[in-house]
């Protein structure tokens, strides 16, 4: 190891090899690695979905048969919320955050490596339990005491259970990193009230993170104990309360609600002043706004619970708090139109995405504000006018947010566009494919029809609306199918400058793709628009730059060199949560080579260090 | 870069003299609340938690612990001296969990406390239009004929942490209002028996249950779990309810009946009358 | 067993505090690496792994409130024995909470020596730190055999399941302090530990008052306030 002492040169990005993808450190490639997987899940999750709409598309179907849809329905939503729309945040954190706020890397690099690695562990875990035919079938929130061994007696609540509290750690240390990096690896010159609204929202978003994971975890532990080790936290004949469970699914599942929905709303705050060709309208608004958004969104969880008996008063407080954050999230969206306002607007598909994400957000936000309200709760409460509106919160904000994020830093990832018409096309089939298959909802769901039933009968007058949101599950995937094409053909496409949409950011300095140095010198931050400032003195100057920064040989910028611990830490890590599910010396075996991932890594000198 | 480096680590730290002074400060606090919660060697009874009543200890074993608690922060993790982002950080973290706990144990206390407020809210289907009255369904109570009951606080003071909540069960069985000045009398013994629940435990037909049965129990000679005996008299009652693990009868088990039963010294008398006529 | 998820969880810490940390703007002249430890520019002068540490301290935060909250929604709610007044020991929990204050007292006191650079004072007080730690944990294993041959399992009551996995996760994290400590005790014989690298111990440090402080609380909510706690109040039940 001491003789390491001499300066490693990282692989550049042009080394090719499963080996340097497996021992990267790098932020960018662990961005393409999160994002990667997420489409996977995506892919897998939709085609859950598309099970779901099946068996629901006529009356008394039953394709599926019960036991099936309720695996479907939980698996689609857990997939969909932990491995697909939180881990494409993680995607966005890892390759934007570092280029916008001007640092080489994360602050960790070898953590976040780590990060990535359990989440993809944690999620083979839980999908292991396909494998075995022992799927969770409790749905995504899994209310105890359906989750208690006497109702649930195979394996699949411990997969689920377990599967999630690995991926709690990766979520743990994903945002310990990310709070670090931003607080302390800003370029010169980057102030807090200058940092770009998609980084403010990563580090709201991380904070939730670290401080609501905790709370799951402790409630799964409970849970894993009854199930496993005889406790009776939520088993009311023993004295336990299942409500307990709620509380503290809740006490997370709020703020993770704003884990999935705040990296969108960054994305899309920098995606509008770009293609509206104005700095962002009211932005200290945005930010504190957000702020605002983090605090109050610990003060709202019992509104999922107001059908369960808490009483008037804690009903009315909730109604209140629950009310009260839909100001914060208007001031949004009433800055949003502001940016666009009098702009000269430019229609580019990532540009559509975010127009969408606004439109389609306003009418979850408003169905949302319908059952703040508890007594018209009482009447939503679970049917599939819920169902609507947490499909519009989550595809038509979150998805699109991020789909809009993609087709945005595409470029700067590849140096290529991806192609406009096809990007165009996929807009208007998944807008229109997801309105065709979630409006209804809120129809037969005002009309009566309960969530999570695997059927109805003819006789209720649901069948037309049902059939009309499977027709449009057909729209959405063929429109998802557009997407993926789009990318597999963008290799053929032509090489676009590095700052094909005369961004602001300071992303847009560098070349496309970025060397794996990031910055030959570390930038100076004029202001907020950093790069639309450097870009209009240059212009006025008679100079106007045409150029990324460039680029120099990467071996005189120091940067850590790849490590395998990370890896086989994670292996460990995945271990451990196997062998509850199957045989504690499995565990043993994850401890102990988890335990020499950690020896390894602590005594791997620092590229350039040696004491 | 340098400065910045020192602004972290100079100076700030306390000399030795003052972490022992620290430690000593943390040692003798431990040792003041031990003292206030135990009894003292040679006494039997917690004079100081007694004199002082268990709210004001709880809210003094608190204080004591917050001092701790903040000494070891301030200097031994000397957040006194570092910088003031870790003590925010630090603190945000703490009072956001310190805060779910509270709403937590509020939210459960409204629930489990007896004072059911969902049930009062939604138990019984009440329609304000009277007219349904006039059909022999539900009528909402007159507000102003027979104004609600004060609503207990939704939140319980800290004093209702202390003692364990009532659980759901006893919600209903409101004690009714007996007149104890009279003598002693064994149906008023026989009611307040039934309120306390003192049935569960101790039979009145000789069956064996947790506790001993109190048929034919007063004026025997009990043998107790000592090897010692004693008389079934009036004092022996009185000791066995307000102290129940005093004197245990052999072949039961100390600790299961709780001191916490609240039963006041003028029920007793009435009580002793209803065991004296189960002979 | 049921440690385990929570192993990994904190597993993270000690890497990252063993990690590297990128000295981002380190070298902005091209190929300086002269920046030694604790030297290198971040953006607030604060270092990254004392930051990491601080913001996981604040995460553990809730995780402790949450088992916390557990065990005082449940408190006075188990429906059988043994309950806290037949079982807690105060006098013996005392002694061991004293072993813990001074456990901490010695690890200020390594802190100090790793900065005036005393090598001998630096493994006598971590080792020192290690063994009153690992003599809490030995005080805790008594504890819980005990209560398990008074009948108190995790299955016996509510009472049961909350205070092994309140106690027992602190215990988790004691020992993996411990661990942490012992790793510091050996790297201190390649005398890797001197005012340069402080800031190793000081972070381990920061965990270890953490997790004094923790049991601070416990001590005080578990044993001397809900330690005379009996069974339901309610009659008849």
């Amino acid at each position: 190891m001491a003789a390491i002492t001499e300066v490693l040169p990282r692989p550049s990005s042009a080394t090719a090899g499963i080996w340097s993808w497996i021992t990267t450190v790098d932020h960018k490639r662990i961005g393409v690695l999160y994002g990667a997987t997420a489409l996977i899940f995506m892919l897998l999750s939709g085609i859950e979905a598309g099970l779901i709409r099946m068996q629901l598309a006529v009356p008394d179907s039953d394709i599926l048969g019960p036991e099936r849809y309720n695996q479907m329905f939980t698996m689609h939503a857990t997939v969909m919320i932990f491995m697909v729309i939180m881990p494409m945040g993680v995607a966005f954190f890892n390759f934007v955050v570092p280029l916008a706020i001007g640092a080489r890397d994360v602050a960790f690099p070898r953590l976040n490596a780590l990060s990535y690695w359990i989440f993809l562990f944690g999620s083979i875990l839980m999908h292991f339990s396909f494998v075995v035919n022992q799927v969770p079938d409790a749905g995504w929130f899994s209310y105890a005491n359906l989750t208690e061994q006497p109702f649930s007696q195979n394996a699949g609540l411990d997969f689920w259970a377990i599967g999630l509290l690995i991926l709690g750690t990766s979520s743990v240390a994903g945002g310990l990193n990310f709070v670090v990096t931003i607080i302390n690896l800003r370029a010169p010159g980057m102030s807090l009230m200058r940092m770009p609204v998609f980084v403010w929202m990563t580090l709201l978003t991380s904070i939730l993170l670290i401080l609501a994971m905790p709370v799951i975890t402790v409630g799964l532990i409970e849970l894993v104990m009854d199930r496993n080790f005889g406790t009776h936290f939520f088993i009311p004949s023993e004295g336990g309360d299942p409500i307990l469970w709620q509380h503290l699914f809740w006490v997370f599942g709020h703020p993770e609600v704003y884990i999935l929905i705040l990296p969108p709303m960054g994305i899309v705050s920098e995606i509008l002043p770009t293609f509206s060709k104005k700095p962002l309208f009211g932005y200290p608004f945005v930010i504190f706004s957000g702020i605002v958004i983090a605090i109050m969104g610990w003060a709202v969880w019992s509104h999922h619970m107001f059908t369960v008996g808490l009483g008037p008063i804690a009903n009315s407080v909730f109604t209140i708090t629950t009310m009260l954050i839909a100001v914060p999230t208007g001031v949004k969206i009433f800055n949003w139109l502001g940016t666009m306002w009098k702009g000269s607007i430019e229609l580019t598909t990532p540009m559509l995405y975010a127009l969408g994400f606004i439109f389609l957000f306003i009418i979850g936000g408003l169905s949302g504000v319908s059952h703040a309200v508890s007594p018209s709760d009482f009447q939503q409460q679970d049917t599939y006018y819920v169902v609507a509106h947490l499909h519009y919160v989550l595809f038509g904000g979150s998805i699109m947010g991020i789909f809009a994020g993609i087709y945005y830093w595409w470029p700067k990832l590849t140096g290529k566009l991806l192609n406009e018409t096809l990007g165009k096309i996929n807009f208007w089939l998944i807008f229109i494919g997801m309105n065709v298959t979630f409006f209804p909802m809120h129809f037969v769901g005002m009309n009566g029809m309960p969530r999570r039933i695997y059927t109805y009968s003819s006789e209720f007058g649901w069948g037309d609306l049902n059939l009309m949101a499977s027709a449009g599950y057909l729209v959405l995937f063929v429109g998802f199918l557009v997407f993926l094409y789009n990318i597999l053909q963008n290799r053929n496409a032509r090489r676009v400058s590095h700052d094909p949409w005369d961004a602001p950011g300071v992303e847009w300095t560098i070349a496309s793709p970025p060397p794996a140095y990031n910055f030959a010198e570390v930038p100076t931050i004029r202001g907020r628009d950093h790069y639309w400032i450097v870009k209009d003195e240059a212009r006025e100057a008679g100079n106007p730059i045409t150029e990324p920064e460039a680029a120099v040989d990467p071996r005189t910028i120091h940067m850590p060199s790849p490590s395998y611990w990370p890896l086989i830490t994670a292996i460990g890590v995945g271990l451990i949560g196997g062998g509850l599910l199957s045989h504690y010396g499995v565990s043993f075996l994850g401890g102990a080579i988890a335990f020499i991932g950690v020896i390894g890594w602590s005594n791997e000198p620092p590229a350039a260090e040696e004491h | 870069m340098a400065t910045s480096h020192e602004t972290e680590h100079g100076g700030g730290h306390p000399s030795l003299g003052q972490y022992i002074v620290i430690a000593i400060l943390l040692f003798a606090i431990t040792i003041v609340e031990f003292v206030i919660i135990m009894d003292f060697p040679g006494e039997a009874e917690k004079v100081i938690s007694d004199a002082l009543g268990e709210p004001s200890t709880t809210i003094l074993l608190f204080v004591l612990s917050g001092i701790k608690f903040a000494i070891v922060i301030l200097f031994y993790m000397h957040l006194k001296f570092d910088n003031k982002f870790f003590f925010w950080t630090f603190v945000a973290g703490m009072v956001l969990a310190v805060m779910v706990g509270l709403s937590l144990i509020g939210l459960f206390t409204a629930i489990k406390g007896g004072e059911l407020r969902a049930d009062d809210a939604f138990s019984e289907p009440c329609y304000f239009d009277h007219s349904i009255g006039a059909h022999g369904e539900n009528v909402c109570p007159d507000p102003v004929a027979d104004p609600a009951p004060t609503p207990a606080p939704i939140i319980a003071p800290l004093a209702q942490y202390t003692d364990p909540p009532a659980r759901v069960e006893g919600a209903g069985t409101e004690p009714e209002e007996l007149d104890l000045s009279v003598p002693p009398d064994a149906d008023i013994g026989f009611t307040l028996v039934e309120q306390y629940g003192c049935a569960a435990c101790h039979s009145i037909d000789g069956s064996v249950l947790t506790g001993p049965s109190w048929q034919g129990l007063y004026g025997t000679e009990e043998s107790l779990d000592d090897g010692t005996t004693a008389t079934v008299n009036d004092e022996y009652i009185t000791e066995s309810i307000q102290d129940p693990d005093a004197k245990i009868t052999a072949g039961f088990t100390a600790g299961l009946m709780p001191a916490t039963l609240g039963v006041q010294d003028d029920e007793i008398p009435h009580i002793i009358e209803y065991i004296k006529s189960l002979q | 067993m049921a440690h385990a998820p929570e192993t990994a969880h904190h597993d993270e810490g000690s890497h990252a505090a063993h990690g590297e940390a990128l000295t981002a703007h380190g070298g902005t002249g091209h190929g300086e690496h002269s920046g030694s430890v604790g030297h290198d520019y971040t953006t607030t002068g604060l270092n990254h792994r004392k930051m990491l540490m601080w913001v996981f301290l604040g995460s553990d935060c809730l995780f402790f409130g949450s088992l916390i909250a557990t065990y005082m929604v449940y408190r006075g709610q188990s429906l059988q024995g043994p309950y806290p007044v037949d079982i807690i020991d105060i006098p013996i929990t005392t002694i061991s909470t004293f072993v813990l204050l001074c456990s901490s007292f010695a690890m200020v006191r390594a802190l100090a020596a790793t900065n005036e650079n005393n090598q001998t004072a630096i493994k006598v007080w971590l080792l020192a730190t290690a063994v009153l730690g690992a003599i809490f944990i030995g005080f805790q294993v008594y504890e819980f055999n005990l209560f398990k041959e008074e009948g108190l399992t995790l299955g016996q009551n509510l009472f049961g399941a909350t205070f092994f996995t309140l106690t027992g996760f602190h215990g988790a994290h004691v020992t993996l302090g411990i661990i942490w400590l012992l790793a510091l005790f050996v790297i201190s014989f390649k005398g890797r530990l001197h005012p340069g690298t402080a800031l190793d111990v000081e972070i381990c440090g920061l965990y270890w008052h953490f997790v004094d402080i923790v049991w601070i609380v416990i001590f005080t909510l578990l044993y001397l306030v809900g330690g005379f706690d009996a069974g339901p109040a309610v009659p008849g039940h």
